[in-house]
């Protein structure tokens, strides 16, 4: 699996990519809470939201094509799950080409793929302009747990070793004519998934012998924090207000 | 069942994070304190977690051109343990919603309540209790994560379906049926894969299952109090399940005394206007604010189910400490 495209332009030139960790995270999940809690009848936000969103992506010099079609793939999803709701449930009805549409329906449709879109805007953005070990950096910073941060590094280390392994035993599979078309097929699946499991135990037992050679003892040590300085705060403080009032605004 | 961003309204998304930050901090608490002795634990859960990852981006078919994905929240439960499982997947949804857009950061709460509580946390007991109920071995110990997983995928999704539903997304007649319809079948898969994967782990590394050795070796003691509890955990899954699944499809015809009742005529007695509790909390085995009612008698089912268990349960404990007492 190639992952150089998860965060392929985290390490750009840009005042976006200057910022701090944290300003970028906690600015990123102030967006989030404030377009998801906006009602989707307030569509006038929403376009003030793409907008913002589309010039942070400006500055930051990351393609917005690259963000967009990345943001794109959670749409099949929310389709699957919304697209029934205007023709059923009561209320106000539109006809359109002869089709009567619940009016409710349609705007939570519309809400739903606005927020699940906008949402995935923002973290692409964030993942796109910070690598993902700076990334766990600013969170561990944010006091996340040390546990889990560990887990998460060390998690993404050998996420790609271990998706390559599991399309190596597919292919296995494949080529030896393996071309399942219903459940009872998937056994074969089962049995890969088995194989891939002791693999993976024998894997995490040899990271571990290696670890302690290099001396672990539990506790994997965290690089030298550095304040949160004023100008960072007072700029997240003012994107914050921004988002809050365009919500109290627009509403 | 990776539910994304503007799915679900602010309170159950508020809800279901504090329940999941919760249960999340009480499993890394456990883990910790078996760190302790154990450095082990970090790379380990680390590569389980993109085992696990790695594991449900290989799609198995479930027939009419659809696929389907493992899981993987009771397997890990059953080599790990209830708790090692729950982080596992919450690092697994945390990398999923972060790097590659599944699932919603603002929904993560929901999603590690679906897959790594309900999907791992509460099938393990449901696991403990078949195994101590069938006959010990390996087949007993097959069919018991078999059970269980499918009963953990089937929960989860009946719980998305109820977050979607709550949050005004998506009506629970619709999806209700869809989720628990489409996993119970996924299920099955999910089911299967479990049980592959322990075979091997139990042909090539038999010691990594906690529970082999124990099985194998050690004689049994304590083995009474154990079937007990094993009867009882397996007994509730059963009644669950039946309320689930069951409950609509139950006569609707008016039971016997109804209908006596019915043809005695003394059934206006118990008419509507001269119903003391008319407040009763699912009259008629219905949720009033649910408007499909077989997912309604499901629900009401279900509710009524863990209530009804609550109350034998106190009762005879109540009942059982006063006799201790008395001699």
């Amino acid at each position: 699996m190639e992952h150089g495209f998860i965060d392929r332009y985290s390490s750009l030139e840009s005042c976006i990519h200057r910022l701090d960790t944290r300003t970028r995270i906690l600015a990123a999940l102030g967006f989030l809470a404030v377009v998801v809690s906006t009602p989707p009848w307030h569509l006038q936000a929403f376009v003030i939201y793409a907008g913002l969103i589309s010039w942070i992506t400006a500055l930051s010099r990351v393609p917005l094509r690259f963000v967009a079609s990345r943001a794109a793939l959670v749409l099949p999803f929310s389709a699957l799950v919304a697209l029934g709701l205007p023709f059923i449930g009561g209320g106000e009805k539109v006809v359109f080409f002869g089709i009567p549409l619940a009016v409710n329906g349609l705007w939570i449709l519309a809400g739903a793929i606005m927020k699940s879109f906008l949402g995935a805007v923002a973290i692409v953005l964030l993942v796109s302009t910070t690598p993902f070990g700076l990334l766990l950096d600013g969170l561990r910073r944010l006091k996340a747990p040390a546990l889990f941060i560990d887990l998460l590094a060390l998690t993404y280390r050998y996420l790609f070793i271990l998706v390559d392994e599991s399309q190596r035993l597919r292919r296995a599979a494949r080529a030896r004519g393996y071309a399942p078309r219903w459940l009872p097929q998937a056994v074969v699946i089962g049995r890969l998934i088995g194989n891939l499991f002791v693999r993976s135990y024998r894997r995490a037992e040899r990271i571990y012998n290696a670890m302690r050679l290099r001396g672990y003892d539990g506790q994997i040590p965290a690089a030298q924090t550095r304040p949160f300085s004023l100008s960072e705060s007072l700029l997240l403080a003012v994107i914050i207000l921004a988002l809050v009032s365009i919500r109290i605004i627009a509403a | 069942m990776h539910i994304p961003d503007g799915f679900v309204s602010g309170p159950i998304n508020g809800a279901t994070a504090v329940l999941s930050t919760a249960v999340l901090a009480f499993s890394i608490a456990r883990v910790k304190q078996e760190l302790r002795d154990k450095g082990f634990a970090v790379p380990l859960l680390a590569t389980l977690a993109a085992f696990v990852f790695a594991a449900q981006m290989l799609n198995f078919p479930i027939g009419g051109g659809t696929s389907g994905h493992f899981l993987g929240a009771l397997t890990v439960a059953a080599l790990l343990g209830p708790w090692s499982a729950c982080i596992v997947l919450s690092v697994v949804l945390v990398i999923q919603g972060l790097l590659f857009g599944d699932g919603g950061i603002t929904a993560l709460g929901s999603n590690i309540l679906n897959m790594g509580i309900i999907a791992g946390v509460v099938a393990y007991p449901i696991m403990r209790g078949f195994r101590a109920l069938l006959p010990t071995g390996r087949n007993g110990y097959f069919i018991s994560a078999a059970v269980a997983s499918w009963i953990g995928v089937v929960l989860a999704s009946a719980a998305c379906a109820m977050e979607l539903a709550l949050s005004g997304t998506s009506p629970i007649e619709i999806a209700f049926p869809a989720m628990v319809g489409t996993h119970a079948i996924i299920g099955i898969g999910e089911a299967m894969i479990a049980v592959a994967v322990l075979a091997a782990v139990a042909t090539a590394r038999p010691d990594i299952i906690p529970a082999w050795a124990r099985l194998e070796k050690t004689p049994q003691t304590n083995k009474m109090s154990k079937s007990i509890w094993g009867l009882t955990g397996a007994g509730l899954a059963l009644a669950l399940a039946l309320a689930l699944f069951g409950s609509p499809f139950a006569s609707k015809a008016p039971d016997g005394l109804d209908k006596v009742a019915e043809e005695k005529g003394f059934i206006q007695a118990a008419s509507e206007d001269k119903v003391v509790w008319t407040n009763a909390l699912f009259p008629d085995y219905k949720i009033k604010s649910i408007e499909s009612e077989d997912v309604s008698t499901s629900l009401a089912g279900l509710i009524g189910t863990i209530i009804a268990f609550g109350f034998g349960f106190a009762a005879i404990r109540l009942t059982v400490r006063s006799s201790r007492q008395q001699t």
